[in-house]
């Protein structure tokens, strides 16, 4: 019975992997610090946009999607720091696991005042997974540094004053 | 009004080899404890893997459906509204996707949502041309979220559904009734007793009476088994001239009636689907059996010399020329009696073999796992009532003393009998009685002979410990308590207060239409339901009214759920509908609803659970029942 095999693995899986429970893989280990990895994805607009566009200034690449609860609660956060932190260097980079149409409506309604990628769950998946993101599970942030080095990883939804206390130093 | 879920009549669990599923049954338990025995914390920094998070499988159901089964990890939740079926085969269309009712969240950004936790089955009806392929590729399409406050991306997965021939995979699967060719899988174990059904059905003869003799043996130290004890005992010790050889015949007379008779009755259960046992627990019946146990007490005390059974004994003897002939023809009927009406006890194997009889017709492979089960128990007493003849003292003062012990016993065993019957301050009162005369019997009351002390103090200090819980046990039932157990719980004043809140309360439903006027309102109310199949005479059930009943946790955890009771005690017409409606055959039974008043059919339960199981199971049934607060 192969189904039954088949449902039997992840449980082996999960044993074997929760067991010795230190060693479970942290989403983005060993990014701190590391040089952010390239990649170019289609903004709302449809124009192809470089990460390295940015280089220079402090980024927050956010993955989100429409479809993910706890992200769109933590969208008005992201614009309201746009607004405070953009004339102090700070760019927040969405790129939406979603289908653009549905991030683009919604980037409208939210008012967002920071530069959206989309490309498709897939593309932007790819992208996810470059930055430590085995899964894709969002929310899911990344601060860049200036030097567009990995400075702070956070899964899950971003609060004020975790994101406060993480950028102070960097802009 | 809506109709009584019915359990599908014809239905075949897929089987597997035996060896392969029990390999695989104790290797998923190990993994679970060994996955429980870790804290379970989706922690946003460790999370599972979509796949394992929300594990899925689809397999045929019945009547052209196939059922999507999801195992949802603790901590782990899938939206409702997420599901997405599409049929990738030309000529298999989808139908309504009938999914139970989640839990509905508040959403500040969707509103209300429907969420689900733990098992998940959504049953997808098909509507397939006559060309249409045996093979359904199925997408499926859902979205969940990690309480840790992480969602991960929509799962989109296709699979190959096999929708030819019903369950042959595990090679030569019985087909029961080649009439009804329309047999499915379920998706999931379900309960014990059907996944027994199941294994019934994989049809290896040897493997099966093996596991069934198995079951048996383990039934040993249950109220199933207990009682014939004393009985046999009493058989093999009222023999004048006893060799080894003579009391092994004796003992394999006595459980090969109680064999024959169980599988029989439970041959005659499954086809008829009326418990003859289960008929034979009116106060007639007992009370003629009362009066046997207190006769042969009399006679094991002295008060007369009686050949076991002695009117039963020349009687029947006359008819047989053979010498031992009368002693084996009592001890076949001893056996016979004790097995329909001393030890009714309806378990998880007994259930099961039942099951498949009814749901195939076939009695020859039901009636043979019947026997082998009865053969199980039977075995322990064999041994116990052929050592009895070797090791027991022949005469003396010693022999007098096992006598009279095997007389309580069955004194005992009388009024254990009677408590189906009898008001429970009668039979606690005999309790009492018994306890205390046997008591001052053992010495209790008498003062130690100056010398030769040692057993003799024992003997009286024990003698004391039962005189006084027999006096314990009389306050008791001048106070108004009911259990033997808990002598004076009609004294304790303190708890009279908070018992309320702290024990159950259950609504009593007498036949199907009470039944559903009671489903109706709770789901009018919104409530899961319990249903508890119970009787006076049946141990198993005041066994676990007793203990896990009473449970704070399990108390605590049935808060938020509709309790209904069918007492089917006096068996009357109304109880046999209710028990056919649900094709049970007797109790102990539990039955779960969902808010919707639909039966949990996956999740019947039969047979003991301590509280821990129970909790285990009531969660895996009904999901999180608590009331908030």
């Amino acid at each position: 019975m192969p189904t039954r095999a088949i449902r039997l693995l992840p449980l082996l899986l999960a044993a074997l992997c929760i067991a010795p429970s230190g060693a479970a893989p942290l989403a983005g280990q060993g990014m701190q610090g590391a040089q952010a990895p390239a990649f170019t994805l289609p903004d709302l607009e449809g124009n192809p946009r470089r990460i390295g566009e940015w280089d220079g200034r402090v980024v927050l690449v956010n993955f989100w999607a429409t479809w993910c609860p706890p992200c769109r609660k933590e969208i008005p956060l992201f614009v309201e720091m746009q607004s405070a932190h953009g004339d102090a260097g700070l760019t927040i980079v969405g790129v939406a696991l979603d289908d653009p149409q549905a991030a683009a409506a919604f980037a409208r309604d939210q008012g967002i005042n920071f530069p959206v990628l989309v490309g498709g769950e897939e593309r932007a998946g790819e992208v996810a997974r470059a930055y430590g993101n085995p899964y894709g599970s969002l929310p899911y942030s990344v601060l860049l540094d200036r030097e567009g080095k990995v400075r702070y990883i956070h899964v899950g939804r971003l609060h004020r004053e975790t994101l406060e206390r993480e950028l102070a130093p960097l802009l | 009004m809506t109709r009584l879920p019915q359990l599908p009549r014809k239905r075949i669990i897929p089987p597997a080899p035996i060896p392969a599923r029990m390999a695989r049954m104790a290797l998923t338990a190990l993994l679970y404890l060994l996955a429980l025995s870790l804290p379970v914390v989706a922690a946003a920094d460790d999370l599972l893997p979509p796949e394992q998070a929300f594990a899925v499988e689809v397999q045929p159901g019945e009547d052209d459906t196939v059922i999507a089964h999801w195992e949802i990890a603790d901590g782990y939740y899938l939206y409702g509204h997420s599901l997405e079926f599409t049929s990738k085969t030309p000529g298999i269309e989808l139908g309504e996707p009938r999914r139970p009712e989640g839990k509905i969240k508040e959403d500040e950004f969707f509103g209300e949502v429907e969420t689900y936790r733990g098992e998940l089955d959504i049953v997808l009806p098909l509507s397939r041309d006559a060309d249409a392929p045996d093979t359904l590729e199925l997408t499926l399409r859902a979205q969940g979220c990690a309480d840790a406050g992480v969602c991960y991306p929509p799962q989109e997965r296709t699979v190959s559904v096999d929708l030819g021939a019903p369950p042959t995979q595990a090679g030569g699967a019985t087909q029961g009734d080649p009439a009804t060719p329309e047999q499915g899988a379920r998706p999931t174990p379900a309960t014990e007793q059907d996944r027994i059904a199941a294994q019934l059905a994989q049809g290896n003869l040897w493997l099966v009476l093996l596991a069934f003799f198995g079951f048996g043996l383990l039934l040993t130290f249950t109220p199933c088994v207990f009682p014939m004890i004393p009985i046999l005992s009493n058989i093999i010790l009222g023999q004048k001239s006893l060799t080894p050889r003579k009391a092994f015949t004796i003992s394999l007379a006595f459980v090969l009636a109680m064999a024959v008779t169980y599988t029989v009755a439970g041959v005659f259960a499954g086809l008829a689907g009326a418990n003859l046992q289960a008929a034979l627990q009116n106060p007639w019946v007992i009370g003629g059996f009362v009066i046997i146990f207190i006769a042969l007490a009399l006679s094991m005390f002295g008060f007369y010399d009686l050949q076991m059974p002695a009117a039963l004994q020349t009687r029947l003897s006359a008819l047989s020329n053979r010498q031992q002939g009368g002693t084996l023809v009592g001890a076949a009927v001893m056996g016979f009696l004790s097995a329909l009406i001393v030890g009714p006890c309806v378990t998880a194997p007994l259930v099961g073999a039942l099951l498949y009889i009814s749901q195939t017709g076939d009695a020859v492979l039901g009636g043979l796992a019947l026997f082998s089960l009865s053969l199980g128990m039977g075995l322990p007493l064999l041994i116990l009532g052929t050592s009895a003849g070797s090791l027991l003292p022949r005469a003396g003062a010693w022999m007098d003393t096992v006598k009279a012990v095997f007389g309580v016993l069955l004194l005992a065993m009388a009024i254990w009998l009677l408590e189906r019957v009898a008001p429970a301050s009668l039979t606690l009162f005999l309790w009492a009685a018994l306890l205390m005369v046997s008591g001052v019997y053992m010495g209790a009351a008498s003062p130690l002979p100056e010398e030769n002390r040692g057993w003799r103090a024992l003997w009286k200090g024990f003698g004391l410990v039962i005189l006084v819980y027999g006096i314990l046990l009389l306050v008791g039932a001048a106070s108004g308590a009911r259990d033997p157990f808990h002598p004076l719980e009609g004294l304790t004043a303190a708890d009279q207060g908070d018992r309320q809140g702290t024990e159950l309360r259950f609504q009593a439903v007498n036949d199907p239409k009470e039944l559903e006027q009671a489903l109706a309102d709770a789901r009018a109310a919104g409530q899961p339901v319990l249903l508890d199949f119970y009787a006076d005479w049946c141990v198993e059930c005041t066994h676990m009214e007793r203990t896990t009943l009473r449970d704070p946790e399990v108390i605590r955890a049935l808060s938020g759920v509709r309790l209904l009771k069918a007492d089917v005690t006096h068996q009357t017409r109304g109880h046999r509908e209710l028990m056919r409606s649900f094709d049970l055959f007797g109790p102990p039974a539990m039955i779960f609803f969902n808010a919707r008043g639909e039966e949990r059919g996956h999740h019947r339960l039969v047979g003991y659970k301590d509280a821990e199981a129970f909790l285990e199971h009531i969660q895996a049934a009904l999901g999180p029942t608590r009331e908030p607060g």
